[in-house]
């Protein structure tokens, strides 16, 4: 017979849903990457290393061109704004151009010569 | 990124299937093999139709993973999503802030240093009348810049690329811009109609073939030193119009290359009798004779081996599947509202044709001045 208090643990039982539901996601995103990897070596197909570097990375890269920091002065001087703002719209011009990848930046998955 | 790609090829090959049957040629297969691995290659493909982003990427599935440049339309949800999972970037044709352009500038330039494959349409838009538009030279300008930087030390190769197709998904809107001024529906709307109609009626027939051509590629390096060698190092001015020369000649090779696939074949001989009623042995005739010129300009006619009966047969089914013509008898009758959307087929392999004084493409620039017909796009 119930005593009218709950055996329960909501927060446990909620802990494990989430970690189940992040082994899911991990064994998913594995299954993917090896699913591609077989691909590519299937098709001998060339996939440039460069796009398997983390998108944080680029953007870092593109943040700290010379090129880039002597527009933004001569931007910001041009139109009379502080750096701060002419900073912040290149962050969101390279947001939006530099597409997404989902790899660490120590990604060393291997290349192979094109195969026309 | 790897996963995205088998999703990618799976997704492309869906699609391009279940639109077409696929036909590829290379013009100089062994060249391309011979690109040393640490050169960087860029396709640079004309724009007929959307489609031309999913026929490539499954075309090309097998060889490379490319980064297409993306225009503005498709940033919208889903597709800017997917095609920046698929390594696509976005560029803002129009849009005039230069610290915009030097961060796109460096972001290309980036990506060329380090070897990354590229497609982009150097026409900068899809053809409204089916003909090549001239080539835009802002994003080529900036992949040849990459040979400024002493880090990079291959050689930049450029693959004309010549896609043309028996029907483009988008005709009627595009021809539709020129002939009135009705605004086309969204994308995301024309392609729920395309999949709805496959998927409802079942006629995959009935849009035939899309074919890509690859023509040999062009080493940029070695172009440079025979065309201006400083060319690096002078003015933006004096700079682009050598660019533009590069640019054109690309143009001019994919131009060469282009398929020429049931559709805008017969097109073509159709449209070049000056009535709405034409025999079909005529017809025949004028296509055999077609073909001859083609042939004889090296022109790449797909599955050239076929009977011209045949290949007649194969633009038939759409032709009657779309009401654009009728049989009566020993006649065929063009339909009014069809001549716009045959000048848009025969457009893509005008240039190839012959020029023959004794008849004209386009019928409707003739003597019936009530005919529908398609205007030519801005340049």
């Amino acid at each position: 017979m119930s005593d009218g208090t709950s055996s329960v643990s909501w927060p446990a039982v909620a802990g494990a849903v989430l970690a189940g539901l992040a082994l899911a996601l991990w064994l998913a995103r594995r299954a993917l990457r090896s699913w591609g990897r077989r691909t590519v070596l299937e098709f001998r197909a060339r996939v440039d290393r460069y796009k398997l570097t983390a998108t944080k990375r680029v953007k870092a890269e593109l943040v700290a061109d010379s090129v880039i920091q002597t527009a933004i002065t001569r931007h910001a001087e041009i139109q009379r704004v502080p750096r701060e703002q002419v900073e912040r719209l290149v962050g969101r011009y390279i947001e939006e151009i530099v597409p997404f990848s989902t790899c660490s930046p120590t990604t060393n998955s291997a290349t192979t010569s094109p195969s026309f | 990124m790897l996963s995205y790609y088998k999703l990618g090829y799976n997704f492309s090959k869906l699609l391009t299937r279940l639109f077409y049957k696929v036909t590829v040629e290379y013009h100089d297969h062994q060249a391309l093999s011979r690109i040393p691995k640490k050169d960087v290659v860029v396709y640079l493909v004309n724009h007929r139709s959307n489609m031309d982003y999913v026929v490539v990427t499954y075309v090309l599935a097998q060889v490379v993973s490319i980064s297409y440049a993306v225009g503005e339309w498709a940033r919208t949800w889903p597709l800017e999503y997917i095609f920046k999972s698929f390594g696509s970037y976005f560029i803002r044709r129009k849009f005039r802030d230069p610290l915009y352009h030097v961060v796109l500038e460096r972001y290309v330039q980036l990506i060329t240093l380090n070897g990354v494959t590229q497609g982009i349409f150097p026409e900068g838009g899809l053809t409204r009348d089916g003909t090549l538009r001239p080539a835009k030279i802002g994003l080529l300008d900036y992949i040849v810049g990459t040979l400024k930087d002493p880090r990079f030390e291959g050689d930049l190769w450029l693959v004309p690329v010549a896609i043309n197709y028996d029907r483009v998904l988008e005709d009627r809107t595009l021809t539709r811009e020129l002939v009135t001024d009705v605004p086309r529906p969204s994308y995301l709307k024309q392609l729920a109609g395309w999949v709805g109609l496959l998927v409802l009626t079942g006629q995959k027939q009935r849009y035939g073939r899309v074919a890509v051509n690859f023509d040999a590629p062009i080493s940029v390096r070695a172009w440079l030193a025979g065309e201006r060698a400083d060319l690096l190092t002078v003015p933006r001015e004096e700079r682009l119009p050598v660019i533009q020369q590069l640019a054109d000649l690309v143009m001019t090779r994919a131009g060469a290359v282009i398929p020429v696939t049931p559709v805008p074949f017969v097109a073509a001989a159709l449209l070049s009798f000056h009535t709405s009623a034409v025999p079909l042995d005529a017809l025949w005739d004028r296509m055999a004779e077609l073909k001859d010129r083609l042939k004889d300009t090296n022109a790449r006619m797909v599955r050239s081996e076929l009977a011209v009966t045949e290949v007649w047969e194969r633009a038939w089914r759409t032709f009657r599947a779309r009401r654009w013509v009728h049989r009566e008898g020993p006649n065929l009758v063009i339909m009014p509202g069809a001549r716009p959307l045959l000048e848009y087929y025969a457009n893509s392999i005008v240039h190839l044709l012959p020029v023959v004084p004794a008849w004209e493409l386009s019928p409707a620039e003739g003597d019936d001045p009530s005919l529908p017909r398609l205007g030519r796009q801005p340049r």
